[in-house]
């Protein structure tokens, strides 16, 4: 006798089934047509590349992170970690002769190693658009105001978009001259999140603590006001700089009447090292993690070879799916389900399925020449709300599986009957 | 204001930090933590409390299931979750310690440069592991659930790391520590999301704990 074969997946990977399959779908169709709405255009790149081409300007977590393995001439090949780089690589290599700025987005699974604890699969879903060649404050709003449409669109009520500049933090940490080290612990520390080890390492540190106000930039967290109490602390041109660019997004989003889904947050943090500006992530109430983010990075497509500012996002879309489930927004498409059947001839039926097939109606042939009876039984343990009877077409018999009513009617008034 | 979630560890932290809640105005009088009810919310209380063991508490905070927990630092380290680390709370205090027995200890470098490897018995390996690797050293970890000093005392392992607060365990089994890793006390933590969400309520409490430790100290 021959064994089955036992083989389940390997972890951090799953099989997604149809009802799961069809609330996924439906979020990316809906995110989908709000990027075509601001005039993005969907792009495609490869599944694996070459390490070093993924992993460009990528940090030392994401390098970590990355799937590798070998191609048959020995050379490194990766699973895209993410599509940012990926597509700036497409851009700064195909998009030549082409006029910027250029707006792309892409719905697709990305892969990472990550521990399985953390509720993180190694294969994940992303949605995420990128605005290449163009920069200042319009542009940066512009992936912002996406962003936060695109999530509202799907329904998402409770959720902000903490906001902030790479500089701002970056900036202050390099004013104050650290030996190498410390700039590093600092760094860690900050990647950690422990704001006890910060502390300590500032209190420590040679330099007096209203110099390096560290910890009391990381906890400003709010509206427009931010910004007025953060030029206190920052006295460094970049700095200055950053806080008016956050400025002029503020008005933007303004306008786009979009100022109640962000906050500006100076204590956000990204694990990409390829950000040069604005940053941003998005945190929805029930969900322990953030769903998405995003921000500027005007040196990644240089890489590749055409110096080009750009900035982008991407939405965990599995994320975003326990987000909606969470705040009760999820709204499923459903289909009408209809089961087809003749009692004795299945060449009638074939030939009244094929006039009978239409939009917004799910319909599927009964494989069995069965009675009424037995139809409605099984239509009842499929979920399926209709059953209809061909056998007496271009009569047809509809019968409502769960009131148990039946209706007789022409092929052409079937649609009035199925509300 | 939204109301927050705390988890609190059980054992050795229970006590201190249920007189810490009660200094920062927090009536708590009613959480028990050898009671068989773990999670508690009134409606008059701003805040909903779950017990739970020291191991978990990170893993409660990470998911977002409550916003904030109270654990030690040694827990944080070996649990390695991403959760935000607010506040030192002062106590709990304890050091994460390499150990060998006294009879041994002068022959394990010897040991190590015939062995290349030395092999080293703890209940956390993430710490034993990190440690060692910062230093340059090859060691085989052997991860035990208890009672780890028994293991260089029966030749299981040449050194241990463990976590001593007084020393006293250490005397009685004639080891001694060759170098502190790190220290440790209890650590107030929230999750990402509950930090950005629900700002005002957690750094209110913050302050509050902040209030109430300056007058401990007192």
């Amino acid at each position: 006798m021959k064994e089955t074969l036992s083989y389940f997946v390997p972890p951090g990977v799953r099989d997604i089934l149809p009802v799961e399959t069809a609330e996924v779908r439906s979020i990316e169709e809906n995110l989908r047509e709000t990027f075509k709405k601001w005039g993005y255009e969907e792009i495609i790149t490869p599944t694996f590349e070459y390490l070093d081409a993924l992993l460009v300007e990528a940090g030392e977590m994401v390098r970590r992170e990355t799937i590798k393995f070998f191609d048959t001439d020995g050379k490194l090949l990766a699973l895209r970690p993410e599509m940012t780089t990926p597509i700036a690589r497409v851009v700064a290599q195909r998009f030549r002769k082409k006029i910027p700025p250029f707006r792309l987005y892409y719905l697709t699974n990305v892969f990472r190693e990550e521990p399985p604890q953390r509720g993180q699969q190694r294969e994940f879903f992303q949605a995420g658009a990128e605005l290449i060649g163009g920069s200042g404050s319009v542009a940066d709003a512009e992936v912002i105001a996406l962003m936060v449409e695109g999530l509202r669109n799907l329904g998402l009520k409770k959720f902000k978009a903490g906001i902030s500049q790479i500089e701002i933090i970056r900036g202050l940490i390099e004013s104050a001259n650290f030996p190498i080290e410390t700039q590093e612990e600092i760094k860690k520390a900050l990647s950690q999140k422990d704001l006890v080890g910060l502390s300590k390492l500032v209190k420590e540190s040679p330099i007096s603590e209203s110099k390096f106000p560290l910890m009391e930039v990381l906890s400003l967290r709010g509206g427009q006001e931010i910004l007025q109490k953060a030029s206190v602390y920052l006295k460094n041109e970049e700095s200055r700089r950053a806080i008016d660019n956050l400025a002029g997004v503020y008005q933007l989003l303004k306008s786009y009447e979009l100022t109640d889904f962000i906050n500006f947050d100076l204590g956000v943090v990204r694990n990409f090292d390829y950000y040069t500006g604005i940053i941003f992530e998005v945190c929805a109430e029930g969900l322990g993690f953030p769903i998405g983010g995003g921000g500027r990075y005007d040196h990644l497509l240089s890489e590749f070879g055409w110096d080009m500012p750009a900035a982008g996002f991407a939405i965990g879309i599995e994320r975003t799916h326990i987000a909606l489930a969470e705040q009760k927004v999820l709204k499923p498409k459903k289909e009408k389900r209809v089961l087809l059947f003749s009692t004795k001839d299945a060449e009638l039926l074939f030939k009244v399925a094929k006039t009978l097939r239409q939009p917004n109606l799910e319909m599927e042939n009964s494989l069995n020449l069965f009675t009424l009876e037995e139809n409605i039984e099984l239509a009842k343990k499929k979920g399926i709300k209709w059953v209809i009877d061909v056998d007496n077409y271009p009569s047809l018999k509809v019968v409502d599986v769960v009131s148990g009513k039946s209706q007789v009617c022409l092929s052409n008034e079937l649609r009035k009957i199925l509300r | 204001m939204n109301k927050l979630k705390l988890a609190i560890s059980k054992g050795v932290l229970f006590g201190p930090t249920l007189e810490l809640l009660q200094k920062a105005g927090y009536d708590v009088s009613f959480l028990k933590e050898d009671s068989r009810k773990m999670y508690f919310s009134f409606n008059d209380l701003p805040i909903d409390f779950l017990v739970a063991r020291p191991m978990d508490v990170p893993t409660y905070v990470e998911y977002g299931v409550v916003d904030l927990g109270i654990v030690g630092k040694d827990v944080l380290m070996e649990s390695a979750k991403a959760v935000y680390e607010l506040l030192d709370l002062g106590y709990g205090k304890c050091r994460f310690v390499v150990v060998a027995p006294l009879k041994t200890i002068n022959k394990i470098e010897e040991t190590y440069e015939h062995l290349g490897q030395l092999r080293v018995a703890t209940k956390y390996p993430r710490v034993t592991e990190e440690y060692f690797s910062k230093k340059g050293m090859q060691v085989e970890i052997v991860k035990l659930h208890g009672n780890v000093e028994l293991a260089p005392l029966v030749n299981l392992s040449d050194q241990i790391v463990d976590l001593v607060s007084t020393g006293r365990t250490l005397k009685e089994n004639k080891l001694v520590e060759v170098e502190e890793i790190a220290e440790s006390s209890a650590r107030l933590i929230v999750n990402h999301v509950s930090y950005k969400l629900k700002f005002l309520e957690v750094n209110s409490f913050v302050e509050k704990l902040k209030d109430a430790l300056a007058e401990w100290k007192e």
